[in-house]
This record gives structure tokens, sequence and C-alpha cells, in this order.
């Protein structure tokens, strides 16, 4: 009969894995079912292995940076795809029937800035943007202390790029400032860029946070 | 894996190719399908199989299912439809390119002298 791993094996695979510092239940899950794999093909040619002597033979097939080179390249990976997806939903934006909302919020920007102090619509737009973010944050992290039973990488890389939501729109209002003093629809169009920005941003960890729930749904209450 | 250029480089199209084949399959699948295919001459090894699935997933030329096997999960791959047509322009590019080095190879090999 052919020798397979029990619930507690794999169990004990898992905290293998969590001592070789591959902490992350995506990436562990995958390397639990290489490793049970390859250790049920080592009992079918010598089944008076112990687990543990199977685990420490399938482990050095992994040579000598054993699980780190999975996992940094994971990491990588999830940040690529993160950066990927934000540009697609922002390049959206200027594609119909996106482009119609892009316009009317410039335009809206353009208006307010003709018409009421310039000081006062930056000051606001910039305060309504970093307002946002951090609402969003909080929110996050409210859902993830409460739902995230299971740490995945992919949750612990999403939201690395909130601070480039708001930091460079102070940084450019200082930068503009100085170049341009005569036209506003250039500080028009800087509001709506980052503004697309931010909502392109949210809708990218929306996907993405969807996509790990379909997944690895055991890893959310 | 051979410690070559050669093969590190071709890594990604070997797993489009079988996975064009194969509909759907795992990691530990593919080094085995791999070892099966050329007799044991040809050994993927995970540390550079499962960074190349990550990026190919990152890079929407593969989708992933969790599967429940017994009494543990499973992760398989498929081709996305860009995935697809990436395969499909790979294989031409890669067979073209082998096309080219016969014949660079051949001529070589009855003309050592390039005379």
């Amino acid at each position: 009969m052919k020798k397979e791993l029990t619930a507690a094996d794999i169990e004990k695979l898992y905290a293998f894995l969590q001592k070789k510092f591959v902490d992350t239940y995506d990436v562990q899950t995958e390397l639990v079912d290489h490793l049970a794999s390859d250790i049920e093909l080592q009992w079918e040619r010598d089944p008076s292995l112990s687990l543990d002597e199977a685990m420490q033979k399938v482990y050095k097939s992994f040579g000598i940076f054993g699980f780190t080179e999975v996992y940094e390249q994971r990491v990588a990976a999830i940040q690529k795809e993160i950066q990927k997806q934000w540009l697609r939903t922002f390049l959206q934006f200027f594609k119909l029937p996106y482009l119609l909302f892009s316009l009317v919020l410039f335009l809206g920007n353009q208006l307010a800035l003709t018409s009421l102090d310039q000081g006062v619509v930056k000051l606001v737009s910039l305060g309504l943007l970093t307002a946002g973010v951090l609402y969003f944050a909080v929110k996050e992290y409210a859902f993830n202390k409460r739902h995230l039973r299971r740490k995945l990488s992919v949750m612990q890389y999403i939201y690395g790029f909130l601070p480039l939501l708001y930091l460079p729109m102070y940084i450019n209002y200082a930068v503009l400032e100085r170049l341009i003093t005569e036209v506003s629809w250039p500080y028009a169009l800087h509001i709506t860029v980052s503004y697309i920005l931010a909502i392109a941003y949210i809708s990218t960890v929306d996907k993405i946070k969807q996509k790990a729930k379909e997944q690895y749904p055991i890893a959310f209450a | 894996m051979k410690n070559s250029p050669l093969y590190k480089g071709s890594l990604s199209t070997i797993v489009l190719k079988l996975l064009e084949e194969n509909s759907r399959m795992y990691g530990y699948e593919i080094t085995q399908k791999v070892k099966e295919l050329t007799a044991g001459e040809l050994n993927i090894t995970e540390g550079a199989l499962y960074p190349s699935l990550h990026k190919l997933e990152a890079d929407g030329l593969l989708q992933a299912e969790m599967v429940h096997i017994g009494n543990r999960m499973r992760k398989y791959y498929r081709l996305t439809e860009t995935g697809k047509k990436e395969t499909a322009d790979r294989l031409y590019e890669l067979k073209a390119f082998i096309e080219q080095m016969q014949l660079i190879l051949n001529t070589n090999l009855t003309n050592p002298q390039g005379i």
C-alpha cells in the first residue's frame, strides 16, 4: 500500500518551513505540496525512511540557499504584479468610458482653480487626498486585523505604495509653484492625475485582495 | 537544472510549452515531467522553477488555482489567453533560433577551417 503523509505530517511540514523563515501561508502551501510529493516518492523507493529523514533528503535538493530564493523571488513577483495592475488600471482612465470621468474631474478642478482662491483649492485638494488615503489605510488595517487569519505575502506588500499616493503631491506643488504662476491648468491636471492614481491604486488593492481571497479562502475569516 | 545559461534562459519557455500540452500542472509535476522527457538529463531545481512560475503568473501569462488533494492544498497553473499567445510566439522564436544555430554549426562542421 502506498505510504502517504497524514494531516499531522502536513502540519509538521508547515512548522518545518516556518523554522526555515518561510512565514507566509501562500508560499508555505506551495512548498508543502512540493515537499510532500517528493517525500511520498522517497517512500515509494524506501518505505523504511522516517518522515524526518525523507524531509532532510528533499530539503537538500533545494540547494545551499534553501527556500530563500523561492521566497525572495515570490516577493519580487508580487511587487511587479501590483505595479503592472496599478498601471493598467490607471491607463484605463484615459480610455472610454472612464475618460469621461477624468475629463469631468479635470474640468471641475479647473473651474475651482479659476473661480475660487487658488491657495485654498490647492490646500483642500491636498487635504482631501491625504485624508482619503489615511481613511483607506485605517479601513484596510481594521479589515485585516479582523479577517486575515494567516500571513499572505501579497497582503504584506500590497500596501507598500500607499505613501506614493500623496507624498509626491506635496513635492510637486512646491515645484510647480516655482515654475508656473500665470496659468492654472497645470495645477488642475496635477490634481486630476493624483486623484486618478489614488483611485487606480485602491481598485488594484481591491482586485488583488479579491484574488487572494479566492485562492486562499482559509487565510480569511 | 544544468548550470548553463542556455538552459536557464529557456526555463520559462519549457514551462509554457509543458502547460500548453497538459492544460494544468503543479510545480512538482513539472520537475518530474521534465526529468521524464529528458530521461533524467535535465533536472529543474525548485529554486529556479518556483520563481519562474511566480514571474509568469505576475506577468499575466499563467493563472493559478488552489485544489484540495487529500489533506493538503495544491497550486495548479494553467495558461491564460495571453499566455497561449506568448507560448506560440516564444516557440516560433526558439525554432527559428535552433534552425539558425544548426546552419551555423553545420557550416563549421563541414568547413572547420572556415575557408
